[in-house]
């Protein structure tokens, strides 16, 4: 009976321990992709468009 | 919160910096132009961050944190919306705005670019849109005087009324003297203020948290579902909340606060180099708002802020976080934010007084001075009944925000877009795009809108989802429709369209 608590024990510290959160896949993926994809196209359309005309 | 004394002398710099600009640009002011316009002579850089600065008011320093400490990560939707909007509004509209406003009659207001766009001599376009800018910013207006006064009630513990006038008397005081130039110049600092104070209050508040990882796992820990951009969005009202959220991004493009900025710079020229600073400044300042609250979901774990008090997360992190120097200079940033919002709508809203009532109904033959001297003094007639609005500090005005963002992006969006990028587009046209655009939008918040405390489901439209969508859809489908029906634009409007966006 006391290997069996000790054992239960150790497992619920495991799952409190083991447990992490991040930040899901979809989360990633609307943060890194279309709000630095604006940034970016900025910079490249400041490099490419043609200069000189007003 | 309780008065201290660095941070009272801190603000005190700030609002005299604020004024000194106003006395110094009053010196340069000398015509109309000038002083809704600021002549023209905007650079990049100053362009790019008073339309940023303009545009955010304090819902990128108090309301987007908020919205994250409450909710978690999904209601990042919004600032996706808006950062694809604005880059689009600096992409498409900026550029042929700013070029076809000089070819037309050098257009110095948004009503006046309407007139002489689609040679309307009979002044319904003009008086329309004026009616249309005077309503709508008077409210918003007076809703970021009520962000001011809470703002200044709760650092210094001052009456509401007395803090109200008094954040007032100061960007009535800079607007009335320098116009254009000092709101631009204001809000390029505020811009500065409002980057530096997104970026640092983040990085120190998950810094103190424990890290990145530790922060994360932190704010799973209180709600697993605020780690997930998709928590709570499944089937089809979460799908609707979704296009919601996303279809603010389409009120850019009405809204006549930015669109002069993009009129204000020097040259067509500087476009490229203003979208390149300003989207960089929006991307960088909504992902510092976003991890601002998600960081004050770990670190505000043990003792939750709720209900309004959820929006006072980046408050409170500048007074646990800082010392009262840097946290002075940080509250001085949210007082920017709403400031830099407040000024543009109230010169925008002067001259529409000026230019489009008093001198196209009144005085045809106004002198300059006697219109810039009208101007301010519209200035501070609007800013009076603006004040008298938010003197209840219950009323519901802040609610109006996000209908007076639809308003203008239904009314004068589409009109703005086609005008620009359609020649066949018409003058009855552009009436019918304003006119279904405004009413769709207020016919459609009354109708979604559930008696008092009743579900969504028992309002006449049964289901949630931003008016500006159907206003938008609706107006652009009047305007082609009414286009196509009527007869072509004159030549010389055409040749004029030819010469603004060859």
């Amino acid at each position: 009976m006391n290997y069996f608590c000790i054992t239960l024990a150790y497992k619920i510290q495991e799952v409190y321990i083991v447990e992490e959160f991040s930040l899901s896949t979809a989360t990633w993926f609307w943060l890194l992709v279309p709000m630095p994809l604006v940034v970016i196209l900025s910079i490249i359309s400041y490099f490419i468009e043609p200069k000189g005309e007003n | 919160m309780g008065i201290d004394t660095p941070t009272l002398i801190t603000f005190i710099i700030y609002l005299v910096v604020m004024l000194a600009i106003g006395v110094i640009s009053y010196r340069l002011t000398s015509n109309l132009s000038d002083y809704v316009l600021g002549g023209r002579s905007l650079t990049p850089g100053v362009a790019a961050l008073s339309a940023g600065a303009s545009d955010m008011s304090g819902w990128l320093l108090l309301g987007l944190p908020g919205a994250v400490y409450a909710g978690g990560m999904n209601a990042a939707w919004i600032g996706i919306g808006l950062s694809i909007g604005a880059y689009l509004n600096w992409q498409f509209v900026a550029k042929r705005l700013r070029q076809y406003t000089e070819v037309s009659n050098d257009s110095i207001t948004i009503p006046d670019y309407f007139e002489n766009r689609f040679r309307d001599n009979s002044k319904i376009l003009r008086v329309m849109s004026a009616i249309v800018i005077l309503f709508f910013f008077t409210v918003y207006t007076a809703s970021g005087l009520v962000g001011g006064a809470k703002l200044f009630q709760s650092s210094f513990n001052m009456p509401y009324t007395a803090a109200l006038w008094i954040g007032a008397a100061v960007i009535i005081s800079y607007t009335f003297l320098g116009g254009f130039l000092a709101v631009s110049w204001t809000d390029f600092i505020q811009g500065i203020l409002m980057f530096l104070a997104l970026i640092i209050v983040p990085i120190v508040a998950v810094n103190k948290v424990g890290g990145w990882n530790e922060t994360i796992n932190q704010v799973g820990a209180v709600d697993a579902g605020f780690v997930d951009i998709m928590a709570g969005m499944g089937g089809v009202t979460g799908f609707l909340a979704i296009i919601s959220s996303l279809a603010w991004g389409l009120g850019y493009f009405g809204q006549p606060h930015i669109l002069t900025r993009f009129m204000a710079v020097k040259s067509s020229q500087d476009i490229p180099k203003a979208r390149m600073i300003g989207m960089t400044w929006m991307v960088v300042s909504l992902f510092g708002a976003i991890f601002t609250g998600l960081a004050g979901i770990a670190y505000f774990a043990d003792n939750p802020l709720e209900g309004a008090a959820t929006e006072t997360v980046f408050i409170l992190f500048t007074q646990v976080l800082f010392n009262p120097w840097v946290s002075g200079v940080l509250l001085a940033a949210i007082l920017a934010a709403i400031m830099s919002t407040v000024d543009s709508q109230l010169l925008v809203s002067s001259s529409a007084l000026a230019e489009d009532f008093y001198k196209a109904l009144l005085r045809k033959n106004a002198s300059e001075k006697e219109l810039v001297w009208i101007g301010r003094f519209a200035v501070i007639g609007i800013a009076l009944i603006a004040g008298l609005i938010a003197s209840n500090p219950e009323s519901r005005v802040l609610e109006l925000v996000s209908y007076a963002w639809a308003g203008f992006g239904a009314a004068f969006g589409p009109v703005i877009i086609l005008s620009l990028f359609w020649r066949r587009m018409t003058r009855n046209s552009a009436i019918a795009g304003i006119l279904v655009g405004a009413v769709t939008v207020v016919l459609w918040k009354t109708l979604s809108t559930p008696p008092a405390g009743a579900e969504q489901t028992e309002a006449v439209i049964p289901f949630a989802l931003y008016e500006i969508i159907p206003g938008f859809i609706l107006a652009t489908i009047a305007i082609i429709i009414v286009s196509l029906m009527g007869k072509g634009p004159k030549q010389e409007v055409k040749d004029e369209f030819t010469e603004a966006v060859e």
